[in-house]
């Protein structure tokens, strides 16, 4: 399956959710059954990159997404006042909340691809709404391996997950 | 106005556990009860995902990580040039 040349904002209408197929139920799940409905809510924005020939039903299937929402990360403890530099109130954060890519385009370096689109779209937000890291939730270690080979660094573990994150500032010094 | 439908099935068991527990809470109807359920758990829900609390100590570390931010690695570097390579918007 050969991808066209530019991620867009996922479509029903236009996109072959239910082909989708990363191998991981969980983001399939997601793109199936969750991604549009959380567009409209509101909650998150899923940007996909579609194939560039249609299926028989017409729509298109979906070769990688990704998926952003925004955030924040805050202190366990009220703040207390003192002399610090550094806020303790809750800082913004951007989430790359869901990336895959499908089993028909793997190992042609449409992850990196994908990463690199995330981020920037991220960044394109970020000069209108400043944010100070993208965080990722790592599914298992072989996500890890992946963000960990772009500097991503360990923030956290959350419910078995490695949480990692990559300043804002570094996404930035990458785009200028 | 509430319009919008939602239709479960539930196991016999289930549903009379519900009614019972709607009714101690002095419910005036069993649906009442769920969409006070699901609209508290919702907003938890939403509200969890992307808000984050961690400790004091990792907190001011991710804090001071991000103000004296690295520089892209030669990795992230060559992904980015990989991208513009294949011509990809």
């Amino acid at each position: 399956m050969n991808w066209s040349n530019e991620f867009v904002v996922l479509d029903k209408e236009l996109h072959d959710r239910a082909y989708f197929d990363c191998g991981e139920d969980e983001l399939n799940e997601f793109i199936q059954q969750r991604a549009a409905k959380h567009m409209e809510i509101g909650i998150s924005t899923t940007l996909i990159l579609p194939a560039s020939k249609s299926l028989p039903n017409g729509k298109y299937p979906i070769c990688a997404f990704y998926t952003v929402a925004p955030g924040s990360i805050a202190k366990v403890t009220l703040p207390i006042p003192q002399s610090k530099k550094l806020p303790n109130y809750p800082v913004p954060v951007f989430l790359i909340a869901q990336l895959a890519v499908h089993n028909e385009c793997k190992n042609r370096g449409l992850g990196k691809i994908t990463l690199i689109k995330a981020l920037e779209y991220l960044w394109n937000v970020s000069k209108h709404m400043r944010a100070y890291a993208v965080i990722v939730d790592c599914l298992n270690p072989d996500v890890m391996k992946f963000y960990e080979q772009y500097n991503f660094r360990v923030l956290c573990i959350i419910e078995g997950r490695t949480r990692m994150f990559l300043p804002m500032k570094t996404v930035g010094m990458l785009f200028k | 106005m509430a319009t919008a439908r939602i239709d479960l099935r539930i196991d016999a068991k289930t549903k009379a556990k519900v009614e019972k527990a709607s009714a101690l809470l002095g419910m005036k109807s069993t649906t009442e009860y769920l969409i006070n359920l699901m609209e508290e758990n919702a907003t938890k829900v939403i509200a969890e995902r992307g808000s984050m609390i961690v400790k004091d100590d990792i907190f001011d570390l991710f804090m001071d990580a991000c103000t004296k931010a690295h520089k892209p690695n030669k990795a992230l570097r060559d992904a980015l040039a990989f991208t513009k390579n294949q011509g990809i918007k």
